[in-house]
């Protein structure tokens, strides 16, 4: 055991010194971890998750907003008929504005967002087996009273409580017999008794709408809790140190940060970018049936885009305030104009195959583009840029199996 | 032509810009191959394989001396996972790591063309395989990608690979999958995880995991014995095994539940009982960040080692008791395996190739710049 102590130590000294060594000739770095995670959580993590909390406060009340102009009569007057449309835009804006706070922290997947399954419980996705629909087809048929109440929802699965969810509620999609879900169509041509039944089962569906919103107000308010509360986890990663339970050490905490940035670039590459671009290879679900396709995040409610739009500003901010650039040796000085071109690219996308506003339509980057950026930036960040900052990040812990 | 890497001579790990736009073109072109070719015969033994990351970026398979000397490479046009082995045969077939389609199958002892064959339609592989006592049969750990349903997959070695079937594996997501002494059993890892390849990496089903430790008919597929976890634990994903000498089989587990209610991670279970996990003085799953990435036994049985690279440490477990006799650090360590006189070999993504023997020593080390070695490492 001695030699191997002796081994470690002399290889933990060499490690310190070539990271000192890359580090030093450099100005204006962050040389200290603590320093630099202490400025990303007070900029981008804390904002970005009370972002979070107050965009989703908005959802139930526009959910009611809309469900109370929203009563399923054919014979709808024109005023009501309006009022409704302003109603269901107001709701569609809230919906967005969560998604975009959505995508901006979604890529922090350590600490909070890693407890008591509260990720997939914000946004059960990708879905590519269906399992939102089919739960909530499910409880919209049985229509139990009793998850209406509050906090029931939160016991339930994962699928049925976030956002993915509430899309499934306000714009339902086709159901497997073509027809749709509940539809203001169906109900010019039903019966009275069928009518009745459908208004009973709009009522209910708006209701667990409302639930769904309020149980991801309550799920926002807990996640944000869960960062600054006193002890909670900005606390933590601020406190790294070698008897910390967590992080033996600040590189250990700006660790999380790096592979946050590492895995949020390939999630949305993997994920949003890739999967559509023209004559990439995929191997499709054969007996998938049209509903279960894989497609991006909330297509139906015209949110992708936001939820794109605020992942990659999201995950620049996360960049930028990792400021490794700075650390780079003078030879690797190019990678700093080969990075600010590669994040313009992923910048200027909307994620929909389109431009940013702001951007000129013919200056969109095409998905390819994107795609490879992402590759590249991610080669860059975890291979080098990573390393000249001391926070060395594994091929084996980043993305094992 | 022979190409030999030696840590003196490697080039730098550093990426230029040509390696940077090579690799964003081939960014898109990474699921299905051109056709590797073998680089290079060579007449020393090769000791051990293992996947990895090359110093410019691209994967290979590569074909190490016992000192570490690389002695020949097998180029893959993406990220590769496990090695089956036969070693009677010298058959070896790598795996694209899930939810890759292809595998690539050569020959350990000679530098003969190496072949590929792809998963079926509607099928991907979760990395691992094992070979029929005879090496005529490969058995493959697969999806069924519509059903979310794990099967082995079964290749006819003769016939160039061909899939002439396929069992259930009685779980979901079976990652590794051994064939026990008898000849007979198969061990199957059901990690419980589902995935599809166009959600890429990502784990569909965490919410209702249910991994389980499956002994199966290795000829009809059935069912001899299925451990599961249990509810408190069903987070904790089964998925790299090892067999010990007296047949009991190690696990080493991924938590994907709550951090702060990380378990222990290795455990064990034979065809008769249950598992049990091993219950060090310390609990020791929080701090190997609940992730276990490689198990292997050394050649006697005695001992087995666990790679944590989350926490850059190697684990080794004496079978006997399931006691913990040493947590050995090695920054990003993953593969492991087994060598004679309860000796291991480990390997770390940050280059490192290690002999050490658990409790006393390391008994030489070395890097070799610029390669980051995968997950598993195999003893020829």
């Amino acid at each position: 055991m001695g030699a191997r102590a002796q081994v470690w130590k002399q290889a933990c000294f060499c490690a310190a010194l070539v990271v000192c060594c890359l580090a030093g000739p450099a100005s204006g770095a962050i040389s200290d971890n603590t320093q630099r995670v202490s400025n990303i959580l007070e900029k981008l993590v804390i904002p970005g998750f009370e972002r979070l909390e107050s965009s989703a406060a908005q959802l139930a009340p526009a959910v009611r907003g809309w469900c109370a102009t929203h009563n399923g009569a054919a014979d709808k007057k024109k005023s009501a008929a309006k009022a409704e449309k302003k109603a269901f835009a107001a709701l569609t804006a809230a919906f967005r504005e969560t998604a975009s706070a959505w995508g901006g922290v979604e890529f922090l997947r350590f600490g909070p967002l890693a407890a008591k399954g509260r990720r997939e419980r914000f946004a059960f996705w990708p879905d590519p087996r269906g399992v939102v629909a089919r739960q909530l087809r499910q409880i919209l048929a049985a229509k139990n009273p009793a998850l209406l109440e509050s906090g029931a929802l939160a016991k339930q699965s994962a699928a049925v409580q976030g956002l993915p969810a509430l899309e499934f509620l306000i714009v339902p999609p086709e159901d497997p017999s073509g027809k749709k879900a509940a539809s203001t169509q169906s109900r010019e041509q039903a019966d009275e008794k069928q009518a009745a039944a459908d208004a009973e089962g709009e009522v209910y569906r708006c209701q667990l709408a409302g639930a769904v919103a309020d149980n991801l107000a309550a799920l926002a308010h807990e996640i944000r809790e869960a960062w600054t509360q006193d002890g909670g986890y900005r606390q933590i990663m601020l406190e790294a140190g070698p008897d910390h339970k967590i992080y033996k050490s600040d590189a250990e905490s700006a660790g999380d940060l790096v592979r946050s940035l590492l895995t949020g670039l390939q999630v949305i590459s993997e994920t949003q970018v890739k999967p559509r671009v023209r004559g990439a290879p995929t191997q499709t679900v054969k007996s998938a049936k049209p509903e279960k396709k894989p497609s991006g995040p909330f297509v139906r409610i015209k949110a992708e885009s936001a939820y794109f739009v605020g992942a990659t500003r999201g995950l620049k901010a996360l960049y930028d305030g990792l400021d490794m650039e700075a650390s780079l040796a003078p030879d690797k000085q190019w990678m700093k104009s080969w990075a600010a071109g590669a994040w313009r690219a992923i910048l200027w996308s909307d994620g929909v195959g389109g431009a940013v506003k702001g951007v000129h339509a013919g200056a969109a980057p095409s998905r390819r583009e994107v795609a490879g950026r992402i590759n590249g930036l991610r080669q860059l960040i975890g291979r080098e840029m990573a390393n000249a900052a001391g926070i060395p990040i594994g091929f084996n812990e980043l993305d094992g199996d | 032509m022979r190409q030999v890497f030696q840590s003196a001579s490697m080039s730098s790990m550093a990426i230029d810009r040509r390696t940077v736009l090579l690799g964003t073109l081939s960014a898109i072109a990474l699921a299905r191959f051109g056709g590797p070719t073998a680089i290079a015969a060579d007449t020393l033994q090769a000791a051990f394989v293992s996947a990895a990351r090359m110093p410019d970026g691209s994967y290979a398979i590569l074909l190490l001396a016992a000192d570490g000397n690389v002695l020949r490479q097998v180029p893959l046009n993406a990220r590769g996972h496990d090695i089956a082995l036969h070693r009677a045969t010298g058959r070896a077939v790598a795996f694209a790591r899930r939810p890759g389609t292809f595998a690539v199958a050569f020959d350990s002892a000679s530098a003969r063309e190496p072949a590929v064959f792809n998963a079926i339609e509607g099928r991907h592989f979760y990395g691992h395989g094992a070979f029929s006592s005879d090496g005529r049969l490969l058995y493959v750990s697969e999806n069924d990608i519509a059903n979310g349903r794990g099967v082995i997959g079964l290749y006819d070695v003769d016939a160039g690979y061909k899939r002439i079937g396929e069992h259930p594996s009685h779980g979901v997501g079976p990652h590794e999958i051994i064939l026990l002494s008898d000849g007979r059993t198969l061990a199957i890892a059901n990690g419980g995880i589902d995935t599809v390849p166009e959600a890429g990496r990502a784990m569909l089903n965490l919410d209702e995991m249910q991994p389980n430790l499956a002994f199966a008919d290795a000829e009809s597929g059935a069912l001899i014995a299925r451990h599961e976890l249990s509810a408190d634990l069903n987070r904790l994903s089964i998925r790299h095994i090892a067999a010990d000498a007296n047949g009991a089989v190690w696990f080493g587990g991924q938590w994907e539940g709550d951090p702060e209610a990380t378990p222990e991670l290795i455990g064990r279970a034979t065809r008769d009982t249950p598992i049990r996990l091993i219950a060090p003085a310390t609990a020791l799953g929080g701090d190997l960040k609940g992730y276990i990435g490689s198990v292997a036994v050394a050649c006697d049985g005695g001992m087995i080692a666990a790679s944590a690279p989350k926490a850059g440490r190697i684990i080794y477990v004496n079978t006997a008791d399931g006691a913990v006799v040493d947590n050995s650090p090695l920054p990003d360590g993953c593969g492991v395996a087994g060598e004679e006189h309860a000796r291991f070999c480990v390997t770390s993504g940050l280059g490192a190739f290690r002999h050490e023997a658990p409790g006393t020593r390391i008994l030489s080390e070395r890097v070799l710049e610029g390669i980051a070695f995968d997950n598993h490492l195999r003893r020829l």
